[in-house]
């Protein structure tokens, strides 16, 4: 019974944080489209919510479970997920708060690294992995994306450069419909995967599903909801984010949105297919820069990316710290259920503290006009 | 440092993901000029000189088509 009721808590958390990824990373998909005016606010986030829903059921090879080669297997348990994920949930507001895309999977990383490291101990944490397969990439992604960008809108003014900028824009923009329900299409299949292997592992865990690998199947309920999770959160849109990637960074042309979302994608999908997963936000932040780069240096506004630089650098131990202490303030209730719903009570308690001044002092940020 | 750094798979993700992404801006660069060019060129009554952006537009979006298929391909199975 006790385990049943932590089970529900790990379950709506995973969901909540799955939420939270498609809220935080609505700005991935439809920044650049609604900057250039490719399409409207609205309907930008309205077209990146379907072709959310739609990826997390076009795959279901829930191979990437959470911090997978990071923390020892056999160390992690619910409660250890639940601060996991409290912790991911947490950085992710405190970015949105800020304005800065940041890594959701690297939060939630960083949120299972640091229960499990106040819950095990260091040894129970893989250095060697924690580097290969977030540092490392996390100084790939935006290089990587940078540079492909900086490459393809060159190329593109070179091309089109002497034509009309009616029809050129207009083309553009017609292609940024394209890159862009490519990349939210990519995007469900990925993160709300993550979500279903969360759940998954709960389900074994807690003895609802067989742990034996040939048995190994996604209930249908999960899929269901963790696609309407991300998708209701990408609908619901985190404007702060979508404002900072689509006009704080650069001012952007429909060239350069295309070049940033196409060469994106191009980056995404080489590295899904070499099996060397890239953060979707860091690519995508990186080909932005580099679109706005190779134009001028100077169109670049530096202070706003070297903050979303510190954002990256703070997301793993940021999440870590909070994952931990909520794992550590779980314990203090013991082994059972009481820990997790006191701090489920306390985040709701919080949560609706904050959301209640916020109405009192106004209107919450909400979709930009046109 | 091999170890963690997988040097072969890495160098390939660089050169794949740098051609694909200049690849496809290209192709897709290519289609908006042959698109522009031909209503330009037809409008002014060269026609035959504006099919042969007609065919240079059709060709590069059959490219950017690819991609695009191939890419749902890539997603589907990973």
């Amino acid at each position: 019974m006790e385990s049943d009721l932590i089970l529900v808590i790990v379950v709506v958390t995973a969901l909540v944080f799955d939420f939270t990824n498609g809220f935080h990373d609505t700005a991935n998909v439809v920044a650049t489209s609604i900057s250039t005016r490719a399409m409207s606010p609205r309907l930008a986030v309205g077209f990146a919510a379907i072709l959310n829903f739609v990826g997390a059921f076009i795959s279901l090879k829930v191979a990437a479970t959470v911090a997978q080669g990071i923390v020892s297997a056999t160390a992690v348990t619910t409660t250890i997920i639940f601060a996991g994920l409290v912790g991911a949930i947490a950085w992710n507001l405190v970015t949105w708060y800020f304005g800065l895309p940041s890594s959701s999977s690297h939060a939630l990383i960083g949120g299972v690294v640091g229960a499990t490291f106040v819950a095990a101990g260091a040894s129970a944490v893989n250095g060697e992995g924690l580097v290969s397969k977030v540092v490392v990439p996390g100084l790939i992604a935006p290089t990587l994306a940078f540079v492909a960008a900086g490459l393809a809108i060159l190329v593109a003014y070179r091309i089109v450069g002497r034509q009309r900028p009616g029809p050129v824009n207009r083309g553009f923009r017609a292609g940024q419909v394209a890159s862009g329900g490519l990349l939210a299409l990519a995007h469900g299949t990925n993160d709300a995967q993550k979500t279903m292997g969360v759940i998954t592992l709960a389900l074994i865990a807690n003895g609802n599903l067989s742990s034996d690998p040939a048995k190994f199947h996604v209930p249908q309920w999960v899929v269901i909801s963790a696609a309407a999770a991300i998708a209701l959160g990408t609908y619901t849109g985190g404007w702060r984010i979508i404002r900072t990637m689509g006009s704080r960074i650069i001012k952007m042309d429909p060239a350069q949105g295309f070049s940033a979302q196409g060469a994106g994608a191009a980056v995404i999908l080489a590295s899904s297919h070499f099996g060397y997963p890239l953060s979707t936000t860091q690519v995508i932040s990186g080909g932005v820069v580099g679109a706005g780069a190779a134009r001028r240096l100077s169109a670049v506004r530096w202070g706003v990316a070297g903050n979303i630089a510190v954002a990256w650098v703070l997301t793993l131990p940021a999440s870590a710290a909070i994952g931990g202490a909520v794992y550590g303030v779980s314990r203090i209730f013991g082994t059972g259920a009481l820990g997790p719903v006191v701090v489920s009570v306390a985040i709701l308690a919080l949560t609706s503290a904050v959301f209640a001044r916020r109405l009192q002092r106004g209107s919450p940020i909400t979709a930009p006009q046109g | 440092m091999s170890t963690i750094v997988d040097t072969t798979t890495l160098l390939d993700l660089v050169g794949v993901s740098l051609v694909a992404a200049v690849g496809l801006t290209a192709a897709f660069s290519v289609a908006i000029l042959g698109a522009t060019r031909f209503s330009d060129l037809r409008r002014d009554g060269r026609g035959a000189e504006a099919a042969w952006f007609g065919v240079l537009t059709a060709l590069a979006l059959a490219a950017c088509l690819g991609a695009i298929v191939y890419a749902i391909i890539e997603i589907q199975t990973k």
